[in-house]
């Protein structure tokens, strides 16, 4: 099980993504990443805060109290508008970057 | 928009830092709790599960600083942190802080009160709208003739409104005791260009404001309130002015002060005599207000008024030559008198606030030496330097802006009574106030204040901390900081020796006038005058009939030594000139013709005054008028009946070598010589002292004596010398007047004595606040000396320990202590010298008989500065010589 290290960019894009489908609090967001990824991702928990507190800043996401699995309480997060706004122009990005690099990288030598 | 969020969250992020961060810790914690909880279920015992959940975390500071990046909170918690951890700092060490705090408060305050002083009348325009485009015109000397006046309003193009007014004299009377009011002549133009809005009612119109037209009055706002309780239904009322009724058309604002005194307010046209409107030498105080048209320059209009004084001149050489019209803003025309006594007492106290500043500084930096191991710790444990800088700094400015706070306190307490001290001498004292600008200069002051006192230290103590003061080597060793210290040590005393030179200055200017010979004997006499109203006593006979009444009712008096009456008396301001020439000379052009200051005097007058005879007679019986004449009037000009004493500045300037007696004078008074009145001189008395007790023979006008039976005129200054307090004096004074005529008030009720201290009100004042700053200047050196020295002996508490332990005596110790304190205060002295010769030329103004370079009063000052600095050295250096070697050695 390598821990990858994600690149610039990537980890918010991941978090927009892991909350369009449902708000999460933090530990969620965590797990299904690393869920999801079958376990290659590994979110660090000291990247992983200062990013929701960036994106929360930037208004992409907002976040409330909620009751979590264990019956405690938690902050869920979850997309706004403009959060959505931006995963679809962060995705589309992505996507043609990656294509653009597997391109690359699966030319005939 | 995402940009708008972030300033919007940025804002709300810095007004709940706290509970961001209970926020992030609760999230943390549930995350925790997440972990534990699945390692557990994976079969984990809870506390190998919390071990590993806390560890796969991480550092939680590194993540709460990042966070705090994030929210843009960092900086800001940062400064709040070192900011609480400050004020634990000094709450800890409270005899510094309170000693700190008082004096930084006790300069800011200071400052603060004095700056909202020079702020209200100097810095700040007057309350009108566009008051820098109002200006006042003058007419040569001063007032204006009434022609003149009337070519320039014709002529001129330059001001939007152009107006006279003249400040006058008023009897109010109705169903209360007739009182004498203070008020003016005002034209519609001079509201115009104030553009006054009444309070109640209108201002003047048209037809009002003419020759003939209805009597009407403006009321003051003060009055209103008093007199008329402020009513309302005073509109169109009538009112008793000079025993005729007059119609109140409105009520001025509270904060019209044009002429601060006046109360009652009446059109100019009415009030202009025949005589004035004719004669362009007689300047009757009429003064000319104007406003310059918008996008006028000031010296266009300078420019313009010149040609029109020009085009006068050649009209009317006769009158007019050498008298070019001066233009001076109304503001200027306010302050004028004040200007360099309030800019001079502002330097004293920022003089002050620096010595306060330096005294702080000093005490910071005893304090950073005391906390060197704080400061060391902290630079080893990763504090950079300007994390220590940046740290003290925030204590320092700290220190400062609770100082201000306090010190505006001060400032606000203490201003009542600074106005009331002033408010006799200082214009627009009822604009004084801690106002925004006050409160701004206050906040610059601090931060300047806590920059200034709190660098020096902070560096000093961020090279110990970076010197590695761990080692402590700096035992023994009193090089740079102590030099630091000697430097401001120095500056201290020497800015106490500017000022204590300064208020040495000044107490002698007071002593000196208080010592002046004013001519006359003040004690024991009381002044007052009274006015008659022209409707009633129409005729030269009825003034004199009751000045002659009332002398006599008040010579009986049980208790009034003698009583007399002139129209006006030494050290009162209201004297009026005219020239005078001397019969058989040639007539010298008007402009250099020397005005004779005139006084209209019962034959007693010398005599209750004290003043002396130098050569001739006094008044006698004869010298009244022939009371057969039916008429005065019809006399030609008082020919042949007609005398006059002068006083020696008259023979000096007129006369010298020769004897005045049996010369006769003549007053250019109309235009044919035959009627011009003239007069015989019979008497030469002393001089006295006019206007001001600090005049000297060349500021003064001559001055002549008429009797007041050969020309009786309705304005009488009486004064009496009696044993009696004035208290007991007064009511039997109104009693006699009101059973002569129960109309007529009596006004400027004073003793002499008052007005003679009332003449150097200005001087002492300056001298009080300069004095005042001296003295606090001075305690501040002596506490600075003082800490200096008992830090010193504590540093050296070894050192003198070794030389006592080798034998040295104690009185030895305690000289070379003593020895250099004195040292300090030498170098203090010397350096004071220069600032003080080359700033105390600013007070020769103020001063009177005394040079800015007295050497005596440096002499004197050096001695009281020496002495002081001795006193404050004694106590640290006889501490020290009670040392115990043995104890001082053990120590450490």
């Amino acid at each position: 099980m390598t821990k990858h290290i994600f690149p610039q960019g990537a980890l918010e894009l991941v978090i927009l993504r892991v909350l369009q489908n449902a708000p999460n609090h933090g530990w969620g967001i965590a797990q299904k990443i690393h869920l999801i990824s079958n376990e290659v991702l590994k979110v660090e928990e000291g990247s992983l805060y200062p990013a929701l507190a960036r994106m929360v800043q930037k208004g992409w996401i907002k976040s409330d109290w909620g009751t979590s699995e264990n019956n405690r309480r938690a902050k869920y997060y979850h997309l706004t508008r403009l959060g959505l706004k931006q995963l679809n122009t962060e995705q589309a990005n992505w996507e043609a970057m990656a294509e653009a690099i597997a391109n690359i990288l699966q030319m005939e030598s | 928009m995402e940009f708008l969020n972030k300033i919007r969250n940025w804002f709300a992020n810095l007004s709940r830092p706290a509970a961001l961060h209970d926020d992030l810790a609760e999230e943390v914690e549930h995350h925790l709790s997440m972990t534990i909880e699945r390692k557990i279920a994976d079969g984990m015992n809870p506390e190998d599960a919390r071990k590993q959940a806390v560890k796969e975390f991480g550092a939680v500071e590194r993540l709460k600083e990042e966070c705090q990046d994030a929210w843009g909170t960092r900086v800001f918690e940062n400064c709040m942190r070192d900011s609480r951890l400050a004020f634990r700092t000094y709450w800890n060490d409270k005899g510094f802080s309170v000693v700190a705090l008082l004096t930084l408060a006790l300069g800011i305050g200071a400052t603060a009160a004095i700056f909202s002083v020079t702020n209200a009348v100097l810095l700040q325009p007057l309350p009108y709208p566009d008051s820098n485009r109002l200006i006042e015109l003058m007419d040569g000397g001063g007032s204006v003739a009434i022609p003149n006046f009337e070519d320039w309003k014709e002529q001129q193009s330059v001001f939007e409104h152009l107006g006279l007014y003249k400040e006058v004299g008023y009897t109010l009377t109705g169903s209360f005791d007739p009182i004498r009011i203070d008020g003016a002549l005002v034209s519609r133009d001079v509201l115009a260009a104030l553009a006054v809005r009444p309070e109640i009612g209108r201002t003047f119109s048209e037809e009002e404001d003419a020759p003939g037209g209805p009597p009407v009055v403006l009321l003051s706002y003060g009055l209103w309130q008093g007199q008329f309780d402020g009513k309302r239904d005073i509109l169109n009322q009538t009112i008793q002015i000079d025993g005729s009724s007059h119609v109140v058309t409105g009520v001025l604002p509270a904060d019209f002060q044009l002429i601060p005194k006046a109360k009652l307010f009446l059109p100019v046209e009415q009030g202009i005599e025949d005589g004035d409107r004719q004669n362009r030498n007689n300047q009757s105080s009429y003064r000319v207000l104007a406003k310059l048209k918008q996008g006028i320059s000031f010296d266009q209009a300078k420019a313009e008024m010149a040609v029109i004084s020009n085009r006068l001149t050649e009209l009317y050489p006769q009158s007019n030559k050498d008298r070019p019209i001066r233009l001076v803003p109304l503001v200027e025309l306010k302050v004028r008198g004040v200007k360099q006594t309030l800019w001079i007492v502002f330097g004293a106290v920022a003089l002050v606030l620096v010595i306060a500043c330096i005294n702080v500084a000093n005490l910071l930096v005893v304090r950073a030496f005391i906390r060197r191991r704080e400061m060391a710790i902290r630079s080893a444990m990763g504090a950079t330097s300007g994390d220590i800088i940046g740290k003290l700094l925030i204590e320092s400015i700290i220190l400062a802006i609770s100082a201000s706070v306090l010190g505006l306190l001060f400032a606000y307490g203490g201003l009542p009574f600074l106005i009331r001290v002033a408010a006799q001498i200082i214009p627009r004292a009822s604009e004084i106030g801690i106002d925004g600008t006050v409160f701004v200069f206050t906040a610059a002051v601090a931060l300047g204040t806590g920059a200034l006192f709190g660098l020096a230290p902070a560096f000093a103590a961020s090279r110990n901390a970076l010197a590695g003061v761990l080692k402590e080597s700096s035992r023994g060793s009193t090089s740079g900081r102590s030099r630091i210290f000697q430097c401001m040590v120095v500056g201290e005393i020497s800015l106490t020796f500017v000022l204590l030179v300064a208020s040495g200055l000044l107490l002698q200017t007071i002593i000196n006038l208080q010592g002046v010979d004013a001519g006359f004997d003040h004690e024991g006499v009381l002044s007052f005058r009274v006015d008659l109203p022209e409707s009633k006593y129409a005729d030269a006979n009825a003034i004199d009939q009751f000045s002659i009444e009332l002398l006599r009712r008040l010579r009986s008096i049980p208790g009034v030594q003698l009583a007399s009456l002139g129209t006006q008396f030494p050290l009162d301001d209201r004297g009026w000139g005219t020239p005078v020439l001397i019969e058989g000379r040639p007539v010298p052009h008007r402009s250099e013709q020397i005005p004779i200051e005139i006084n209209m005097i019962d034959s007693d007058y010398f005599e209750t005054l004290g003043i002396p005879l130098i050569s001739g007679r006094w008044f006698n019986a004869r010298d009244t008028y022939p009371a057969n004449l039916e008429k005065r009037e019809e006399l030609p000009n008082w020919a042949g009946l007609n005398v006059i004493i002068v006083d020696e500045q008259f023979v000096r300037r007129h006369f010298p070598g020769e004897d005045p007696i049996g010369k006769q004078v003549r007053f250019p008074w109309g235009e044919i010589r035959d009627e011009q009145p003239v007069m015989t001189i019979v008497g030469v008395a002393g001089d006295v002292k006019q206007n001001k007790l600090r005049e000297d023979d060349t500021q003064v006008w001559v001055k002549g004596y008429m009797p007041f039976a050969q020309r009786p005129i309705p304005y009488m200054a009486f004064i009496l010398k009696s044993r009696l307090a004035s208290g007991d004096l007064l009511p039997v004074i109104r009693q006699n007047l009101s059973s002569i005529d129960s109309q007529l008030p009596i006004y400027d009720i004073r003793s002499l004595s008052e007005v003679r201290s009332a003449n150097i009100s200005s001087e002492r004042m300056s001298m009080i606040l300069i004095v005042g700053s001296a003295a606090i200047a001075l305690s501040l050196s002596v506490i600075g000396v003082y800490g200096i020295l008992a830090y010193s002996v504590t540093q050296r508490r070894r050192e003198i320990g070794v030389r006592l332990a080798l034998g040295a005596r104690r009185r030895r110790v305690v000289n070379l202590l003593l020895r250099q304190g004195v040292v300090l205060a030498l170098i203090g002295i010397a350096v004071g010298f220069i600032g003080a010769f080359s700033v105390n030329r600013v007070l020769s103004n103020l001063l009177y008989s005394i040079v800015p370079n007295d050497p005596l009063t440096y002499l004197i000052v050096s001695g009281v500065l020496i002495f002081a600095v001795i006193m404050a050295c004694a106590i640290p250096a006889l501490r020290a010589s009670r040392i115990s070697p043995l104890e001082a050695l053990q120590s450490d």
